[in-house]
């Protein structure tokens, strides 16, 4: 079943002056266990939407649902929801408090109530998750590296073994091979855990890399859903919301004005592309 | 020509005289940029970027070597404020750079600080706001602007300063897709119009853009050339922790699967051609 969103509307200071409409009527599915992407401009509601997922906002209109838990404008308790998701906000970093790595890990999942045997198991869990050495565990987290802290950062938040991980632009400000050492941790989690991950990302490289759904809002409304390959189909339309296609995408299109026999929609990423063209190039020498 | 900005032997490190021993932020940076021309600067995390970004007016000075502005040591403590006017820059985070509560307020704080008399002050505003397409937005309230715009913004108060360089650290990372493309365009247009042009970023394809690129590691300069020469490698790049843009990965891995792709292409239409004239032969 998943998250189901339904008639989901937000309105910030609602009934004053200063009401503004950051969300109306979403409807999504996001199935369990998959790898959704959100992407949207600067300001469309997509920081708005994931706290209604993580159950930091509720509703003014409309319920958020993850398996048998609901949140609808009437609900008094947000806790369950809370229990269920994990969210990594942009730069997490800035969130380490603790004197030590493990005490930090720590936070979370003492306040779960756990016992410290299951704590300290957790903790070391999440630190091999995220490809942490169990030495730094006593170290400041304020002596580790930026991509360290980051990974100590989210592994706070996995150590309370979330069924929903939400990452908000991860991958900001680390260099190419950071990121991608972060998001291939996350992807491989996601696969040997059966963990859903929403990724928001404005890198659309990033998205074609691992997304098998995408949701696209703008202005607080949902305006396309599909895999990749539909959605980075109407690259105008993205262009004129502020958003982009991957490079490869573009790639594809143009090589697509010239080909007789085009090259399909569904390859946006380098590997794919590059399969794509070999085998297409091996035939064509043989014939 | 004179160079614009000059590094000779640089050496920095943040220690304080009595710590043992010295982490070397920057060790023998050379670089010379000449006027008018667009730089691009790239490195891993940690690599001695944005360090090397503050020596270049004087917000940091060296400790081994020397940067010269214009001729100008920035050493000299009564060269400093020359030094401000003449390189300026902008940062990654577009709310950390705005002061004031209309668009044209914030671009007239640094002028009054200079102490440029009023009527001039309207005519450079006028002037600025123009050149960064943000004209007719004079009495907005910045927070109210999108991503792009308020780095345009940003811009536009570092060019009412009249600098000969300008230095953008980082300063599309933050920014959508759309924000992004006009911060480029932004860009590339400044330098059309004369302005040296510094950007320094972990992107190869905003790198791509730039005339020469720098690649830093280890608070060195490790490489310097046109996107061909520096792209030429892609697994000394990874080396270093840095990526291709996405199209010279694609033709390194098809050369490396033993198709015939020339070397050192990376702008689009190039690509597109020689993809197209490979396919099309066979």
């Amino acid at each position: 079943m998943g998250i189901v969103i339904q008639g989901l509307s937000h309105i910030y200071m609602d009934g004053t002056p200063f009401a503004k409409t950051a969300l109306s009527g979403i409807n999504m599915v996001i199935d369990k266990g998959s790898f959704a992407g959100l992407i949207g401009p600067t300001g469309s509601g997509k920081s708005t939407l994931i706290q209604h997922i993580a159950g930091l906002l509720k509703p003014t209109k409309g319920t958020v649902r993850i398996e048998e838990t609901v949140v609808g404008p009437e609900t008094k308790k947000m806790g369950p929801l809370r229990n269920r998701v994990g969210l990594v906000f942009q730069y997490p970093e800035h969130q380490l408090f603790e004197e030590s790595v493990a005490k930090d890990i720590a936070y979370g999942p003492h306040n779960q109530g756990l016992n410290e045997e299951e704590v300290h198991r957790r903790v070391f869990q999440a630190m091999e998750w995220v490809g942490l050495d169990p030495e730094l565990s006593s170290r400041s987290p304020f002596q580790l590296s930026g991509g360290q802290m980051r990974r100590a950062a989210i592994a706070g938040v996995l150590a309370m073994q979330p069924e929903v991980l939400i990452l908000d632009e991860p991958t900001a400000g680390l260099d190419p091979a950071g990121q991608r050492e972060l998001l291939d941790t996350v992807y491989q989690l996601h696969r040997e855990q059966g963990m859903t991950v929403i990724l928001v990302s404005h890198s659309m490289e990033e998205i074609a890399r691992y997304a098998d759904i995408l949701f696209v809002i703008k202005d607080g409304r949902l305006m396309l859903t599909g895999s990749p390959g539909e959605v980075f189909a109407e690259g105008e339309r993205l262009r004129e919301w502020g958003l982009e296609i991957p490079v490869v995408a573009r790639l594809v299109d143009e090589l697509n004005q010239r080909l007789t026999s085009p090259i399909p929609r569904e390859i946006f990423t380098v590997n794919a592309l590059e399969r794509h063209l070999w085998s297409r190039w091996r035939k064509g020498e043989k014939g | 020509m004179e160079p614009v900005i000059e590094l000779t032997g640089v050496g920095f490190h943040y220690s304080t005289s009595e710590s043992p021993w010295k982490q070397w932020a920057l060790s023998g940076v050379d670089l010379t940029v000449r006027p008018g021309e667009y730089l691009a600067i790239m490195g891993p995390n940690g690599s001695g970027k944005s360090t090397l970004a503050k020596m270049l007016n004087g917000l940091l000075v060296p400790v081994k070597g020397s940067v010269r502005v214009e001729g100008l040591d920035t050493r000299n403590p009564d060269a400093v404020s020359t030094v401000r006017r003449k390189v300026g820059m902008v940062f990654q985070n577009p709310d950390n750079q705005i002061v004031g509560t209309t668009v044209r307020d914030d671009i007239a704080f640094g002028l009054e600080n200079l102490g440029v008399p009023r009527d001039e002050m309207i005519r450079r505003i006028e002037k600025v706001l123009q050149r960064v397409g943000l004209a007719g937005m004079e009495e907005r309230s910045p927070h109210h602007l999108s991503g792009g715009q308020k780095q345009r913004l940003a811009i536009a108060g570092v060019l009412a300063m009249r600098p000969q360089v300008i230095v953008f650290d980082e300063s599309t990372s933050m920014l959508d897709p759309g924000g992004r493309r006009e911060v480029l365009q932004a860009i590339g247009d400044l330098q059309r119009q004369g302005t040296t042009v510094i950007h320094i970023t972990h992107s190869a394809a905003e790198a791509s853009r730039a005339e020469r690129i720098a690649v830093m590691t280890e608070g060195s300069i490790r490489r310097i050339g046109s996107p061909g020469e520096v792209f030429r490698d892609p697994d000394q790049l990874r080396n270093w922790l840095l990526e291709p843009p996405p199209s010279v990965e694609l033709l390194d891995r098809l050369r490396k699967r033993g198709m015939p792709v020339r070397s050192g292409l990376f702008n689009t239409d190039e690509l597109v051609e020689e993809l197209w004239a490979l396919l099309s032969r066979g």
